[in-house]
C-alpha cells in the first residue's frame, strides 16, 4: 500500500473517496485502481479497422529496435505501426472534431429558431455580439430588427457544416499569414462535416497508407474543430446567452447546501443550463420546494456545462470531470441533470447508494438506468419545469448519509476576448495594447493556455495547479478553460490575490488592470477564444506576424478524451507548441512520434510535445516562450522610462 | 482614500504616486462587471466595435499592427 498514489490535492474529493468507501460505493477512483490501462491500445499500436485482425503490433520497450524488428511490426494487411498509429490518432482528432462540431450545429439550430421566434425562453441578449458577427460575415446591419440580421447569420454558418468546397467562415478571422499557411499545406478546411467524414474515409482498412498524409487530414479536420464547430457553438452561445463579462463565484462540493434542493446540471450544451438558471429562480418554483421541506432550490454546475452558466450568471461551481460521482456520494444531490460528453456511465451506480435521480435529456445520449426527459428547445421552459419539479419530489426521498464537505473556494470568471480588450483600455482605448508592450518589455514572460479534462491516472488537479503556479511565478499570464479552469479555481488562483503567487513583473500587471493572473475564458468548446485571443495579440502588433510568432505555449496536463486530442491538434496547427501530459498515443511509432513533435514545425509552425512531470512541463513550455522572444529579438528585458522635458532636452544635446 | 504612496522608478529618484482609489468591499448585484451594458444604441455600439474591435472591423480596411503593410503576408 505504500507505492499508493494520491488520488487527489483536492480536500473535498479526497473526503468524498473516504465517504464513498464508508456507503459501500465504488467511483471512477476505485475503478482505475482495477483497471489498469492496456499497454498496446494506450501507445496507439492496436488497429480494429477490419475483421482480419484485430492486430495488435507493439513497439519491444526493453531494446532498441532494430530495421528487421520494425519491418515485422505490421497487421495482417500490411499496415505499419506508422499507419496504425496514425489512424488511430486521426480518428482521435475526429470523433473531438464530430462533438464539438454537432454542438455547434445544434446551437446554430437553436439560434435559426430563436431568430425566426420559435422558441420562446430564447432571445437575442447580447446585440453587439450579434453586430460584430455580421460586421465579420458580411450582413447587412443598417436599421435592421436583430432577428433578421441573425436569420442571416444562422443561413450563412449553417453552410459550414454542410460544404463541399470553398473555406469556412471564420478561417478569415485567422492572422493572413497563418492564412496562408495552411493554403500552402492544402490543409484549409471546407466543411465542418467533410473533414470528419473524409477522415473516416482516409482511416479505413486499406485506404490512406502513409502517416504523414493520414495526419495531414487529421490538421485540416482539427482546424475545422477549433475555427469551425466550436467557434461558431462559442460566439452564437454568446449572442443567445451573452458574452462573458467578469462574474465573481464559487466552487467546490461545498457550494451544495443541506437544507435545499441540490440540482446539479452536468455536460456540455448551455441551451438546457440557462433556462433551468432562470426556472430554478421562479417563486412558484421555489414555494414548492418549501412544501417539500426544502428551504430553496440551489443549481450547480458540473464540467463545461458548469463553466457556461458560472460565466453567465455566477452559478456556483460543483467541481470537475473526476467529481460528478463525487457530488453524488454527498448524498445531498436530487437531481442530477445531462446532456452530452463527459458523462460517466457510472453516474447511474453511485446514484443508486443515494437517493440522486440521474435524468438524461438528450436523444444522442441515452443511459441505462436513468431517467429520460427528452429537451425540446422550443418547449424549454415547460419541460425545464417538468425536470426541476421531478428533482423537488426526490427531496423528502434523502437518506440519512448526507455529508457535504465544507471546502469551496471564490473565483473570478468570464474573460472573453471581447473583455479582456475593454479591461485593457476602457471604451475609449480598448486594445491589446497594454498586454503587448508589457510582453516585450519583459514584465510579462509570454501567455500560456492550460486546457483540458481530469485523469484518474495522475493525481487529481496536482499537475494543473503545479504547472500553473509554476508558470505565473515564472511572468507567464495563463489562460485557462475547461476542467484545467476549475482546479486551478479551487486551487485560488483565479482571484486577484493570486498574484502574490505570480512573478514580480506578471503581478505588477495584474495589479495594475485589476485581474487575476490565471484567467477563466470559459468551456473546453471555448478554447476558440484563445485562438482569437492569440490572433489579436499578432493584428496588435510587435509579435510578429503569425501566431507562430507569438511566446505562448499551450498544455493539457490532465487530458483524457478524444476531444483534447483535436482540440491540441488544433492548436498545433495554428502555430502553436503544445504539451500533453499523462500519457502520449502514438508512442508505438517513433517516426510519426518524431513527425509531430518536430517535423509539423516545419511547415504549420507549432508542434507537440509530451512530458508527465509539471515542473519539467513548464520548464518546456518557458523554454519555447523563450525561445521565440529570442527570435523576435525582445528576449532582454527594457524597461519603459517615462521622460519629463530635463531629460527631453539632455537627450537633445 | 486619495493616498500618496511612494515608489522607486526606473532611472529617476523616488517618485509619489497616487494610491488606490477602490472602494473596499466585493461587487454585489446582477449588472457587476456587465461592461457593454454602457452602449446603450446601435450606433455607439458600431462605433466601438469599429474602434474597440479595430484589428476585425476598422472601416478603413486597411489593417493593423503586423497587418499594416503595402505588400500582403
Ligand atoms: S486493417 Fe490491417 S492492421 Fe487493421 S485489423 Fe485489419 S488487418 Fe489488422
Amino acid at each position: 500500500m505504500t507505492d499508493k498514489k494520491i488520488q487527489s490535492v483536492d480536500q473535498a474529493t479526497l473526503e468524498m473517496i473516504e465517504k464513498s468507501h464508508q456507503d459501500g460505493c465504488s467511483t471512477v477512483f476505485d475503478r482505475a485502481e482495477n483497471m489498469k490501462p492496456c499497454p498496446i491500445g494506450a501507445e496507439g499500436s492496436c488497429c480494429k479497422n477490419c475483421a482480419m485482425g484485430p492486430c495488435r503490433v507493439p513497439i519491444n520497450k526493453s531494446k532498441e529496435e532494430t530495421p528487421e524488428d520494425h519491418n515485422k511490426r505490421k497487421g495482417v494487411c500490411g499496415a505499419t505501426a506508422e499507419t496504425i498509429s496514425a489512424r488511430n490518432f486521426a480518428r482521435m482528432v475526429a470523433a473531438g472534431t464530430a462533438a464539438h462540431g454537432d454542438h455547434g450545429r445544434r446551437v446554430t439550430e437553436l439560434f435559426m429558431a430563436v431568430a425566426e421566434g420559435k422558441a420562446p425562453g430564447y432571445s437575442i441578449k447580447d446585440e453587439q455580439k450579434l453586430l460584430q458577427l455580421a460586421l465579420e460575415l458580411g450582413v447587412k446591419v443598417g436599421d435592421r430588427p436583430n432577428n433578421e440580421i441573425a436569420k442571416d447569420i444562422a443561413e450563412i454558418l449553417q453552410k459550414d457544416f454542410s460544404r463541399q468546397e470553398g473555406e469556412l467562415n471564420f478561417i478569415k478571422r485567422a492572422p493572413l499569414k497563418r492564412q496562408a499557411v495552411w493554403r500552402q499545406n492544402g490543409v484549409t478546411p471546407r466543411g465542418i462535416d467533410r473533414e470528419v467524414v473524409e477522415t473516416m474515409h482516409h482511416t479505413h482498412m486499406g485506404v490512406d497508407q502513409d502517416y504523414q498524409n493520414l495526419i495531414k487530414q487529421a490538421t485540416r479536420t482539427a482546424l475545422a474543430d477549433g475555427w469551425g464547430g466550436s467557434m461558431i457553438g462559442t460566439e452564437l452561445q454568446d449572442v443567445m446567452f451573452g458574452t462573458p463579462s467578469p462574474v465573481l463565484s464559487q466552487i467546490n462540493l461545498g457550494v451544495l447546501k443541506e437544507e435545499d434542493v441540490n440540482i446539479i446540471i452536468h455536460g456540455h450544451e448551455p441551451a438546457l443550463a440557462e433556462i433551468l438558471a432562470v426556472v430554478s429562480q421562479d417563486p412558484v418554483m421555489i414555494e414548492y420546494a418549501k412544501s417539500k421541506g426544502a428551504k430553496g432550490i440551489n443549481l450547480v454546475g458540473m464540467c463545461c456545462t458548469a463553466n457556461e452558466i458560472l460565466m453567465r450568471h455566477g452559478i456556483p461551481i460543483g467541481g470537475n470531470f473526476l467529481q460528478q460521482e463525487l457530488a453524488i456520494v454527498t448524498g445531498a444531490v436530487e437531481a442530477m441533470i445531462v446532456d452530452v460528453q463527459c458523462i460517466m456511465q457510472g453516474l447511474t451506480d453511485v446514484a443508486q447508494c443515494y437517493h440522486t435521480k440521474i435524468i438524461t435529456t438528450d436523444e444522442r445520449a441515452h443511459i441505462t438506468g436513468s431517467t429520460f426527459i427528452h429537451f425540446d428547445e422550443l418547449n424549454a421552459i415547460e419541460i425545464s419545469k417538468e425536470i426541476l419539479k421531478m428533482a423537488i419530489d426526490n427531496f423528502p426521498n434523502r437518506h440519512k448519509n448526507v455529508r457535504i464537505p465544507q471546502v469551496k473556494t471564490d473565483m473570478i470568471a468570464g474573460f472573453s476576448h471581447e473583455t479582456i480588450t475593454y479591461l485593457l483600455g476602457g471604451l475609449f482605448r480598448a486594445s491589446y495594447r497594454p498586454l503587448n508592450d508589457n510582453i516585450i518589455n519583459g514584465r510579462i514572460r509570454g501567455v500560456a493556455g492550460v486546457v483540458g479534462c481530469n485523469n484518474p491516472r495522475v493525481t487529481h488537479d496536482d499537475v494543473h495547479v503545479t504547472l500553473v503556479k509554476e508558470l505565473i511565478k515564472n511572468d507567464v499570464l495563463v489562460l485557462q478553460t475547461g476542467c484545467s479552469a476549475m482546479a486551478t479555481a479551487k486551487a485560488g488562483l483565479m482571484l486577484p490575490e493570486a498574484s502574490k503567487f505570480a512573478g514580480e513583473g506578471l503581478a505588477s500587471v495584474c495589479e495594475t488592470v485589476g485581474i487575476p493572473p490565471v484567467l477563466h475564458l470559459g468551456a473546453c468548446v471555448d478554447n476558440c477564444r484563445i485562438l482569437t485571443a492569440a490572433t489579436a495579440m499578432v493584428k496588435e502588433g510587435g509579435l510578429g506576424d503569425d501566431i507562430s510568432d507569438l511566446p505562448v505555449a499551450g498544455c493539457a496536463p490532465e487530458w483524457m478524451s478524444e476531444k483534447a486530442v483535436a482540440i491540441g491538434h488544433y492548436f498545433v496547427a495554428s502555430g502553436v507548441y503544445t504539451i500533453f501530459g499523462v500519457t502520449w498515443p502514438t508512442v508505438g511509432s517513433k517516426e510519426l512520434t518524431d513527425y509531430l513533435f518536430k517535423g509539423l514545425e516545419q511547415s504549420l509552425g507549432g508542434k507537440w510535445d509530451f512530458e508527465i512531470d509539471p515542473y519539467k512541463m513548464a520548464q518546456k513550455m518557458i523554454a519555447h516562450i523563450d525561445l521565440k522572444r529570442k527570435a523576435l529579438g525582445i528576449d532582454k528585458s527594457r524597461e519603459r522610462v517615462l521622460y519629463d522635458m530635463a531629460m527631453r532636452r539632455d537627450l537633445e544635446k | 482614500m486619495n493616498e500618496i504612496l511612494k515608489m522607486k522608478a526606473p532611472n529617476r529618484p523616488e517618485v509619489e504616486v497616487l494610491g488606490p482609489t477602490y472602494e473596499e468591499g466585493t461587487p454585489q448585484g446582477e449588472t457587476t462587471g456587465k461592461w457593454s451594458n454602457k452602449l446603450s444604441s446601435r450606433a455607439e455600439i458600431l462605433k466601438y466595435l469599429q474602434t474597440g474591435q479595430r484589428y476585425f472591423f476598422s472601416p478603413t480596411n486597411e489593417g493593423f499592427g503586423s497587418e499594416k503593410r503595402k505588400k500582403p503576408a
